[in-house]
C-alpha cells in the first residue's frame, strides 16, 4: 500500500493508447502483462486493457496461473462472447459480465475465497482437466448457490454495461449452469481418455437443467457439444430428450444449441493465426460437422445448413493452406544453400505442420485440392542443379515429408544421388 | 508359412506366432529405421548368403513376420532414409550389431534422417575411432606393463613422459616379437587390430558397452519405480522388461568382463589372434550381441518417460535373450518372456485425423530416437 489516491478509471484515449501499445508488444512482455493482470483482486479495467489481445493470446498459450475468477468460468468458457456480440436471450454469456458476477462470487465465499483462491493458483490453464476439475467442483458447486439467489450489486450496470434485467437471467443461468459442471466435465475427462459417456448419464444432466427453463438447457447442449470430443452421442441424447417434452421452448432447444455451435463454426471457422493450431479448430470443426450430420438423419433441414457450413469451412481451409504453405514454407525455402540446422529444422516443422493440417481439412473435402497443392510445393521444392548437399537434402527431406518417400525417393535418384 | 497379396506383387512371408530364437544370429540385429511400420525390426542371414526381416507384426498381433529382405517395400513405404539403410545393410559381408550400426551411421551422415541425426552419426563415428586410439595406446601400457620386468621401472607406464613411454613400449614389442616369432611391426599391426575390437570394450576403463550397461540398469530401475508407484499400472509389462533387464544385465556384466579379461595376458591374447581373428572377434562382442536393441528402448523411454504407451511399446520390443547365451555362460535360462501377449496391446492407428497423430509425425520421433542411439 503507498496511501496514494486512488487513480481514476481506465477508460477513452488513455485506454486505447495502452491498448496500442501493448498490441506492439512483444510476447515476453505480453506474458509479464499478463501475469499482473491475473494477480489482480479485481481486473475489470484490466480486463478491457487485454481484450485486444485475446487473438493473440489464444495463439501464444502463456502458462497462465489460475485465479479464483478464472477458475470460477472454465466450464462456461464455450459459451463466453464479447459483450459487443451478446445478445438477450441468446445461449451465450457475455465477458463483460464475468468480472462482477465473480466478485459477487468471492464476497459471498467470505473467508473461504482465500483457501480456493490458493487453491486454483496452484493450477495452470494448461493442466489436465482432471486436476481442474478437482480443485474447481468446490467452488462451482457453491458458486451455483450463490448466484442462484444474489442480488443485482449496485454497480452492475456501470461495470458490465449490461441492463438491470439481464443479471438475474445470467446469475441464475450461470448457477444452474455450474452446478452441473462437474458432472459434465467428469464425463468429458473420461470420454477424452477414450471411455464413451453413457446416454443415462448425459440425459440425468438435461434432466436437471430442463427444469430451469429452455435457455439454460440450450445452453448446457452448447456447453456439452464443444466440451465433449466426439459430440454425436450427445446430439442423440439431446434431440430425444427435447422431443419428448411437451413445452415447444423446450422442444426447441436441442436445434438452438446446434444452430448456436454452427453459428460460431460459420462466424470463425479458423480462428487460430498460426497453422499448427489452426489444425485443431480444423480437427473440432470437422468432428462436430460429421457426428451432426451423423445424428441427424431425419433432420433435412440441419443437414443442409450442416452441408452449406461444410462448404465454407472447406474453402476457408483452402485458402488457409495455400497461403500457409506459400508464405511459411515456400518462400522462406527459396534460398537454403546458407541454411541454419535451426532454420531447416523449422522448415521440417512448419512442413509436417501442414501435412496435418491437410490431412484434418481433407476430412472436410477438397481432397484432390490437397494433393495438386501438395504436388505443386513438391516441384517448388525440387533441388536444383549445382545446388550444395546439404540443401539438396534439405528439399528432398521436406518433399518427403509433404508428398512421401516415392516423390523425395525420385528426386533424389533423378539428382544422380 | 501363410501369404499375402500386395499391389499385384505375390508377397511371401511367415508369421511366427510365438518367436523363441534360439541363436543370437536367429534374433537378429536391431536395424534402426524411422519408418512407423518397421519399429523394431530385425536382420538376420537366410539361406544362399541372403538376408531376412523380422518385423514385429504389423497389426499388432500375436508374432512376427518373417520376409526377405527385399520384400521390405511390399509392406510398407519406407522411408527415404530406410531405403538407402536396406540397401547399405543387404550389401554387408555379414550380420553384426557393429556392423549394422556402422551401416545406420553412413546413412545417417547424409543428412536424410535429419540434420540432427547426420551430427549424432559425426560425433558417434568421432567417438569410436577416439575409443579405438584409446584402446590401443592402454593394450600399449597393459604390454609394457607385463613384459617390464617387476622394479625394472618405478614408474608406472601411465605416468611416465611419452618419450619415455614411446622408449618402453618399443622395448616391450622387441622382447615380445621373438617370443611369438613374428617381426616387431607385426606385433605392433596385430596389436592395432585387436584395439579396433577393443573400442567397445575398454582396457581399464570404462568405454561404450559398460556406458549402454549403465543406461540399461538405470532403465530397469526407473521402470520398476514406476511399478512402485503405481502397483496396478501396467504391472505384467514392467514385470517382463525388469526381469529380461536384469537378466540381460547379469549377461553383459560377465560377458563384459570375460572380454576385459583377455587383456590381461595380451602375450597370449595375440596369439589367439593370429590363429582366429574371428573367434577373438566374437568372444569380444558377445556384450554387443546381448545389449543389441536396448539402446532403442532407453532412448524411448528419455522422449517420453514413465507413460503407459512407453511401457507397453518397450514391452512389445524387449529383445528376448536366446538360448545361446547359455553356452556363453553355463547360465540356465528359464521359460522366454511371450512377447506377443505384450505386443497385443500396440495397435496403433499410423495414421488418425481425429488425433492428429500423422506419419510424419512418428517419423520425426523415430529420427529423434536414431539421434540417442547412433
Amino acid at each position: 500500500m503507498t496511501g496514494s489516491a486512488p487513480s481514476p478509471p481506465l477508460c477513452g484515449p488513455a485506454l486505447r493508447a495502452l491498448q496500442r501499445e501493448l498490441v506492439g508488444a512483444q510476447d515476453e512482455q505480453i506474458a509479464r502483462v499478463l501475469a499482473i493482470v491475473d494477480n489482480l483482486a479485481v481486473r475489470g479495467e484490466a480486463d478491457r486493457l487485454i481484450a485486444p489481445l485475446r487473438g493473440r493470446l489464444a495463439d501464444l498459450r502463456p502458462r497462465r496461473r489460475l485465479s479464483l475468477s478464472r477458475l470460477l468460468v472454465i466450464p462456461l468458457e464455450p459459451l463466453i462472447v464479447d459483450g459487443t456480440d451478446w445478445r438477450p436471450g441468446a445461449p451465450s454469456i457475455p465477458r463483460t459480465a464475468l468480472s462482477p458476477l465473480a466478485q459477487q462470487v468471492t464476497h459471498e465465499l467470505g473467508a473461504s475465497a482465500e483457501a480456493i483462491s490458493t487453491a486454483s493458483s496452484q493450477l495452470l490453464r494448461n493442466d489436465e482437466l482432471e486436476l481442474i476439475v478437482e480443485t474447481g467442483t468446490n467452488l462451482w458447486l457453491r458458486a451455483a448457490a450463490i448466484l442462484a439467489a444474489a442480488p443485482m450489486p449496485p454497480a452492475w450496470t456501470a461495470t458490465s454495461g449490461l441492463r438491470a434485467h439481464d443479471h438475474a437471467v445470467l446469475a441464475t443461468t450461470m448457477a444452474t449452469l455450474l452446478a452441473q459442471a462437474p458432472s459434465l466435465l467428469r464425463i468429458v475427462v473420461r470420454a477424452r481418455a477414450g471411455v464413451d459417456p453413457e446416454p443415462e448419464a448425459l440425459g440425468a444432466i438435461l434432466a436437471g437443467v430442463a427444469l430451469a427453463g429452455s435457455l439454460p438447457l440450450t445452453m448446457m447442449i452448447a456447453l456439452a457439444m464443444e466440451w465433449l470430443p466426439q459430440p454425436e452421442l450427445l446430439v442423440r441424447v439431446a434431440d430425444e430428450f427435447a422431443a419428448r417434452q411437451d413445452d415447444p421452448t423446450i422442444r426447441a432447444t436441442a436445434d438452438r444449441a446446434v444452430d448456436f455451435v454452427l453459428d460460431g463454426i460459420e462466424r470463425s471457422p479458423l480462428p487460430s493465426s498460426n497453422v499448427a493450431l489452426a489444425t485443431q479448430d480444423v480437427r473440432r470443426v470437422a468432428i462436430m460437422l460429421k457426428d451432426l450430420d451423423q445424428c441427424s438423419e431425419r433432420r433435412a433441414s440441419r443437414r443442409g445448413r450442416i452441408a452449406q457450413i461444410r462448404r465454407g469451412v472447406d474453402a476457408a481451409c483452402r485458402e488457409r493452406f495455400a497461403s500457409e504453405l506459400e508464405a511459411q514454407l515456400l518462400a522462406p525455402s527459396t534460398d537454403l544453400t546458407a541454411g541454419e540446422d535451426d532454420t531447416m529444422a523449422a522448415l521440417e516443422s512448419t512442413a509436417r505442420d501442414l501435412r496435418r493440417f491437410e490431412t484434418t481439412a481433407r476430412q472436410i473435402g477438397s481432397a484432390e485440392h490437397y494433393d495438386r497443392q501438395l504436388q505443386r510445393a513438391a516441384e517448388a521444392l525440387r533441388p536444383a542443379a549445382g545446388e550444395d548437399a546439404m540443401a539438396r537434402i534439405g528439399r528432398i527431406r521436406l518433399v518427403e515429408i509433404l508428398r512421401g518417400s516415392d516423390a523425395a525417393m525420385a528426386m533424389l535418384t533423378a539428382g544422380g544421388a | 508359412m501363410s501369404q499375402s497379396q500386395k499391389a499385384g506383387t505375390r508377397l511371401e512371408f511367415h508369421v511366427v506366432t510365438r518367436f523363441v530364437p534360439t541363436t543370437f544370429l536367429e534374433r537378429g540385429v536391431a536395424v534402426p529405421f524411422t519408418t512407423p511400420r518397421l519399429a523394431g525390426a530385425r536382420a538376420r542371414p537366410a539361406e544362399r548368403r541372403s538376408l531376412e526381416v523380422i518385423v514385429p507384426n504389423p497389426s499388432g498381433g500375436r508374432g512376427v513376420y518373417i520376409l526377405p529382405w527385399g520384400n521390405i517395400d511390399n509392406l510398407c513405404n519406407p522411408t527415404v532414409h530406410d531405403r538407402r539403410v536396406t540397401e547399405a545393410v543387404a550389401a554387408l559381408p555379414s550380420v553384426t550389431p557393429q556392423a549394422i550400426r556402422h551401416a545406420a551411421r553412413e546413412v545417417a551422415a547424409q543428412g536424410l534422417a535429419g540434420r540432427g541425426a547426420r551430427e549424432a552419426a559425426r560425433r558417434a563415428r568421432d567417438d569410436e575411432n577416439q575409443a579405438c586410439v584409446q584402446a590401443n595406446f592402454d593394450l600399449l601400457l597393459e604390454l609394457v606393463r607385463q613384459l617390464e620386468v617387476p622394479g625394472e621401472n618405478p614408474i608406472p607406464p601411465e605416468q611416465d613422459r611419452p618419450a619415455a613411454l614411446e622408449w618402453r613400449g618399443r622395448r616391450a614389442v622387441a622382447r615380445l616379437a621373438p617370443r611369438l616369432r613374428w617381426p616387431p611391426e607385426m606385433v605392433v599391426a596385430r596389436l592395432e587390430q585387436v584395439a579396433a575390437c577393443f573400442g567397445s570394450i575398454g582396457v581399464g576403463r570404462n568405454a561404450r558397452i559398460s556406458t549402454s550397461i549403465a543406461r540399461l540398469v538405470q532403465l530397469r530401475r526407473e521402470v520398476a519405480e514406476c511399478l512402485a508407484r503405481e502397483p496396478d499400472d501396467n504391472a505384467a509389462e514392467i514385470g517382463m522388461i525388469t526381469s529380461t533387464a536384469d537378466l540381460t544385465i547379469q549377461l553383459a556384466k560377465a560377458t563384459l568382463a570375460d572380454a576385459q579379461a583377455l587383456s590381461g595376458d595380451i602375450p597370449g591374447l595375440l596369439q589367439r589372434w593370429a590363429a582366429d581373428p574371428d573367434a577373438v572377434s566374437r568372444l569380444l562382442a558377445r556384450p554387443d550381441w546381448l545389449l543389441d536393441g536396448w539402446d532403442h528402448l532407453r532412448a524411448l523411454w528419455e522422449l517420453d518417460p514413465a507413460s503407459g504407451p512407453t511401457i507397453a511399446e518397450i514391452a512389445a520390443l524387449v529383445p528376448v535373450v536366446p538360448r545361446e547365451a547359455d553356452e556363453w555362460l553355463t547360465e540356465h535360462l528359464g521359460r522366454p518372456a511371450d512377447l506377443s501377449h505384450y505386443r497385443s496391446k500396440l495397435v496403433r492407428q499410423l495414421e488418425d485425423w481425429r488425433t492428429g497423430v500423422t506419419v510424419c509425425d512418428l517419423v520425426a520421433r523415430n529420427e529423434r530416437l536414431l539421434e540417442k542411439t547412433l
